[in-house]
């Protein structure tokens, strides 16, 4: 699944550590989304989406093996 | 400090140092019970050393990380699924190792398989989060 969580981090100007620290996660999980390492729950990416004010569908997309 | 959802079940974050102290202490205990025990106890020496060290290794691996996430449980569990796995290889390969050997030992005891799980959980979970990085 493809995501542009670093993109919109990159807009907002947000670090890694922020975006964690805002939606309860560790550093390390921010970088394993962004890298497509890990996939994360519906929870998850919905916090992530209110932190960029915008919506799921906006943020990670399906690719053809999903 | 409220503890998050996922880390619930897990031993506190300090627990990490006091399973490092409780297997130190194993090994102090080995080399200690050696004197005290005659050597028709030997055995029962090593088997409480053995335990000491079991408990210690327990408490690393059952300890919470500063930030438990859904990614963290997410490690936790494939590792111990591979801790299974690895666990499950050991008992049915072991003997067969063993029968190679001039004296061979066709029988683990529980304590070795829990203690070789146990190890392989915490090295397999520490790799885990050092290349999530």
């Amino acid at each position: 699944m493809k995501n542009t969580v670093k993109v919109e981090r990159a807009k907002q100007n947000i670090t890694q550590q922020e975006l964690a620290e805002r939606i309860g996660v560790s550093r390390q999980t921010i970088n394993s989304v962004e890298t497509q390492k890990y996939i994360p729950s519906t929870v998850l990416a919905l916090k992530i989406a209110l932190v960029f004010n915008t919506t799921v569908n906006a943020i990670f997309e399906l690719e053809e093996d999903d | 400090m409220k503890t998050s959802k996922y880390g619930r079940g897990l031993l506190p974050t300090y627990f990490k140092i006091v399973g490092i102290a409780v297997i130190l202490s194993s090994f102090l205990a080995m080399y200690l019970l050696r004197y005290i025990f005659t050597p028709e106890q030997k055995p029962i020496a090593k088997v409480i050393s053995l335990n000491i060290a079991i408990i210690g290794l327990f408490f690393i691996a059952w300890t919470r990380d500063k930030i438990e996430d859904e990614m963290s449980v997410q490690m936790r569990f494939q590792s111990m699924a591979g801790a299974f796995l690895f666990g499950f290889m050991y008992a049915v390969l072991h003997p067969f190792v063993g029968l190679s050997l001039d004296d061979p030992e066709l029988d683990i005891s529980g304590q070795q398989l829990i203690m070789t799980m146990l190890m392989f959980f915490i090295f397999t979970y520490a790799i885990k989060r050092k290349t999530s990085k």
